[in-house]
């Protein structure tokens, strides 16, 4: 939530020259039907984005509309959960802080965004979702550096270069908590929160010998987020904190024309993540905590068998090590498909667990490639095995050993993708292939989840066909369909097993069809139309009922566009999506032991929020000023001020409802200043 | 975590107002379930009394049908009690204001720690150990639910720590507070020093047994007049509630319940 009126920007600039992408994603080699890639610069042109261009991801083809303060980039009916965000190959566990309005990554450390929302090639997989890819920015020859400021925010960058030797070191900080909250009480400090978070990354890039690279690749990142309802009845008292941390750092050793994906590759990272959540509502509590240690490689080698055909064989390492803890009820935090009411008082259960879980997920993956006449034909194979060890099969119990349990899953990955050229500017493109996601540790808990759960899987299939009218625009429409396998859910029984409050006999599905249309810039004009018609059910138990799942949007258009002449430039952002999903309040019970009324709900999923509709625009004029060069621009979130309604509250007896409403409209005015 | 999210939005101020009066008794309801004695074990015999007020004061739930619910909640279920309890059910007694029924003998494997042979996931008590038997209660087209604390064992623990938490453990009694005074600016309700019961429990995370002492909510009532919060947390010896209309004339009625799940009315002279 960046409420302000005033951001102000300061510093200096130097881009990078980064080489266009081009409009065909391969995601390292395949040709991905409804893919996209962005340059950062081209996203900073995005209104809506609050001054940082990864946010804008959030609305790029393929994703469904995020809620509010989550971030999340849900891609083609799965979550936001499953999809995995990755810069230079180093797995990050969001692209956002909490909140979600401020990335992970500073933006000028970033040249481009890829986002493959399916049926990426076989050196990729543990995601059941898409895949968004980062690509950090080359370091340009000199010293440079940038320095940005605005209502919320600090963030910079200084890098030196010198031929193919380089150093670029960027961070952020957000200073508005620092400076804001010692002036206020402190039960306004509670209410009305500022996020606290920071996050910076350093890469270093050596030539070794005539074409051998090697690029170091850091990053680390931290959040705190407290809030508090400090209502006199207890019964209404709700409190949230939140800690999250992230650490990464990963080298890449590169051999000749490894860019072009040929020649060898090898990349060597290690991480940390840790996280505490504590929530308390209505006399409930539920804490739970991670700290994990992970490291991973990733080696893959290219070569062209011949002038038309292509190899490529790699591996795929990642091996973590998870301490946890949790404390509470099974029922908060909530979990996908739980007919979760905003506002429900949970159940006062009180449970508690520490548990550990190593895992090892090993991938080795070839991929041949060969072109026949207009058809580029890929097939590729990841033979991938996950060993999980789990510290305790049984809930604890005092004085008893505990008892560990393993268990080891093969997952054999094909993958297929083609490509016809129809002619100069039209051309068909398919893929397909097999995924899986490995099983949360969170979710392997004896007293909270069940510690036999191995990974989850699914089918995704999509195909379309890409006309390029001209070198800057395109147009693709793409179908796609996705089956999920194995799915962890809650046990439908009214007394699960012992160690079985989860079980993986969920099943999922999605389809749909998207159109995007894409002006690369043109005499100033650039931007997309994106148009996404699909569907995402969940079973949760064998012959049961299919339902809507929660990130299920039937309608999501989005159109974007900038214009640049001159020293002016303007942009504005449409987006319309169908409203999500929610199972209905028909009723309330009392409970008199907690004098509490509980919703009764109707069929599971079978609501929906009133569709989020919002049109964000900004205009912006340079000039020069004392040799320094100035910009003056104004954004304004919602121009039309549409009450969007972001959630469904209730009165304290459900007797009425009303709903939460999202951002109003909402002006922000920035001064940058470049020299 | 979609609550956590929306719930930054909520605190910045876009919620819709409701202007919600819990404790205003617009029309009759049901303000508490006595449970006589509040704790049980299997197969003892309970007396649960309904009580409802409304406009006009106290209001006699004569009518009130009384059932118990047999279903535990699946996981697959967010609320206190499961749906199979809201359909119908067969009658726990007659018809009226009260009811006195034997706690069902397998109260403490449906809502307890005492599940059936086969290794089944043992029931999660509450912040005081307490586990519970839902009752059922329709009245004047609402559905209300009692809960009556069960006694069982310790559950999945310890020997050694199943029989300290068995000789140790005190069962609950229902709070006795002394009046209700209503004041031209306040509410306040007195009990007597110990009101506050200690007990024992079988902490989760240590996997022993500790010494807890109960928390006293006070839910208010009143027939006119708003007050400032409809519930207080309670202290030692009472609690209190400020009137925001002094002038207004009204009944006022105070349910103090502790944390174990034995509650008391008071009603103002």
């Amino acid at each position: 939530m960046r409420w302000f009126l005033l951001a102000l920007a300061a510093g200096s600039a130097a881009a990078a020259e980064e080489p266009d992408a081009g409009t065909i994603v391969r995601a390292d080699r395949l040709a991905v039907p409804g893919a996209t890639s962005f340059r950062v610069d081209e996203l900073e042109d995005i209104p809506g984005g609050q001054g940082d261009a990864l946010v804008g991801l959030q609305s790029a083809p393929g994703m469904a509309r995020a809620s509010p303060g989550q971030g999340d980039l849900a891609v083609w009916g799965t979550a936001g959960a499953d999809t995995r965000v990755l810069l230079d190959g180093l797995e990050l566990p969001s692209l956002y802080h909490l909140g979600g309005s401020r990335s992970l990554v500073v933006p000028a450390f970033v040249a481009r965004a890829e986002v493959v929302p399916a049926g990426y090639g076989a050196r990729w997989s543990r995601a059941l979702g898409g895949l968004v890819l980062l690509r950090s920015a080359p370091v340009p020859d000199g010293l440079h550096g940038e320095a940005v400021t605005d209502g919320t925010d600090a963030w910079g960058a200084v890098s030196l270069g010198s031929g193919r030797a380089g150093a670029r070191v960027a961070g952020h900080a957000s200073w508005l908590d620092a400076v804001v909250s010692p002036l206020l009480a402190p039960e306004a400090r509670e209410r009305f929160p500022f996020p606290r978070s920071w996050d910076g990354q350093a890469k270093v890039t050596l030539p070794l010998g005539d074409r051998d690279q090697v690029e170091a690749v850091a990053l680390a990142s931290g959040d705190d987020l407290r809030l508090a309802l400090g209502e006199a009845d207890p019964a209404l008292a709700r409190s949230s904190t939140e800690h999250r941390d992230t650490f990464r750092v990963g080298l890449t050793w590169s051999g000749s024309d490894a860019a072009e994906d040929a020649g060898w590759q090898v990349t060597p990272s290690f991480g940390r993540d840790a996280r505490r959540v504590r929530q308390t509502a209505a006399g409930a509590t539920a804490q739970l905590g991670f700290e994990r240690w992970s490291a991973g490689l990733r080696a893959s080698y290219g070569t062209d068998l011949a002038p038309s055909a292509r190899l490529a064989l790699g591996a795929d390492l990642l091996v973590s090590d998870t301490s946890a803890d949790r404390r509470g009820g099974l029922k908060l935090p909530p979990r996908e498909g739980d007919p979760a009411v905003f506002g429900q008082a949970p159940p006062d259960e009180l449970a508690f667990d520490s548990w550990r879980v190593r895992a090892a997920d090993v991938g080795l993956f070839g991929e041949g490639e060969a072109r026949l006449g207009p058809v580029e034909l890929t097939a590729g194979l990841r033979l991938g095995a996950v060993a999980t060890e789990v510290s305790a099969v049984l809930p604890p119990l005092a004085g008893a050993v505990p008892i560990g349990g393993a268990r080891l899953d093969w997952v054999p990955e094909p993958r297929l993708a083609a490509v016809w050229t129809l002619g100069p500017r039209v051309s068909l493109r398919a893929s397909a292939g097999y995924v899986h996601q490995d099983a949360d540790p969170m979710d392997l808990s004896a007293v909270f989840g069940d510690p036999r759960l191995g990974p989850e899987r699914a089918w995704h299939a999509c195909a379309g066909v890409v006309w390029r009218p001209s070198d800057e625009l395109w147009v693709e429409g793409t179908g796609y369909a996705r089956a999920l396998e194995s799915l962890v859910v809650r046990s439908p029984d009214a007394t699960p097993r012992l160690a079985q409050a989860l079980v993986q006999d969920g099943e999922g599905r999605a389809f749909g069809a998207q159109v995007v249309l894409r002006q690369r810039p043109w005499h100033g004009l650039s931007g997309y139309l994106a148009y996404a018609l699909g569907r995402s059910e969940r079973l949760d138990a064998p012959g049961g009922a299919w339902h809507l799942a929660d990130v299920d949007q039937t309608h999501v258009l989005t159109a974007a566009a900038s214009w640049r002449t001159g020293a002016f430039r303007a942009g504005a952002r449409l987006r319309w999506a169908t409203g999500a999903v929610r199972t209905p309040v028909v009723g309330a019970v009392w409970n008199a032991r907690r004098d509490l009324y509980e919703p009764i709900l109707g069929a599971l999923a079978s609501a929906r929020l009133p569709a989020f509709f919002q049109v964000d625009v900004e205009a912006g004029y340079g000039f020069e000023l004392g040799g320094a060069r100035l910009s003056l621009a104004l954004e304004v979130l919602n121009v039309t001020n549409h009450a969007n309604a972001e959630e469904a509250v209730y009165s304290f007896d459900y007797s009425r409802q009303g709903f939460l409403q999202g951002v109003p409209f909402l002006p922000a005015l920035s001064l940058q200043v470049e020299r | 975590m979609r609550w956590a999210g929306v719930w930054v939005a909520l605190v910045a101020g876009c919620a819709p107002p409701f202007d919600d009066a819990p404790a205003l008794l617009e029309s009759p309801r049901l303000i508490a379930v006595l449970v006589e004695p509040p704790e049980a074990a299997p197969g003892e015999r309970v007396s649960l009394r309904a009580v409802a007020a409304g406009p006009a004061g106290l209001v006699p739930a004569t009518e009130a049908r009384w059932s118990l619910c047999t279903a535990p909640v699946p996981p697959t279920e967010t609320g206190s009690v499961s749906s199979a309890c809201l359909g119908d059910l067969s009658a726990a007694g007659p018809d009226g204001e009260t009811l006195t029924v034997a706690v069902p003998a397998n109260a403490c494997a449906l809502f307890g720690p005492e599940t059936p042979p086969g290794d089944f996931r043992p029931r999660d008590p509450d912040a005081t150990g307490g586990f519970y038997q839902p009752v059922r209660v329709d009245w004047s087209g609402q559905i209300a639910f009692a809960f009556v604390r069960l006694r069982c064992g310790a559950g999945r623990v310890a020997t050694d720590v199943a029989l300290e938490f068995l000789a140790r453990y005190t069962p609950n009694q229902n709070p006795r507070p002394i009046d209700l005074v209503a004041g031209p600016e306040r509410l306040v309700v007195r009990w007597p020093a110990g009101t506050r019961e200690p007990f024992v429990r079988v902490d989760p995370e240590a996997q022993r047994v500790v010494d807890d002492v109960e928390a006293i909510t006070v839910s208010w009532f009143v027939t006119a007049g708003p007050v400032a919060t409809a519930r207080v947390a309670g202290g030692e010896e009472g609690a209190e509630v400020e009137r925001l209309d002094p002038a207004g004339a009204a009944a006022a009625f105070a349910v103090v319940r502790d944390s174990r799940g034995g509650a008391a009315v008071v009603v103002s002279p």
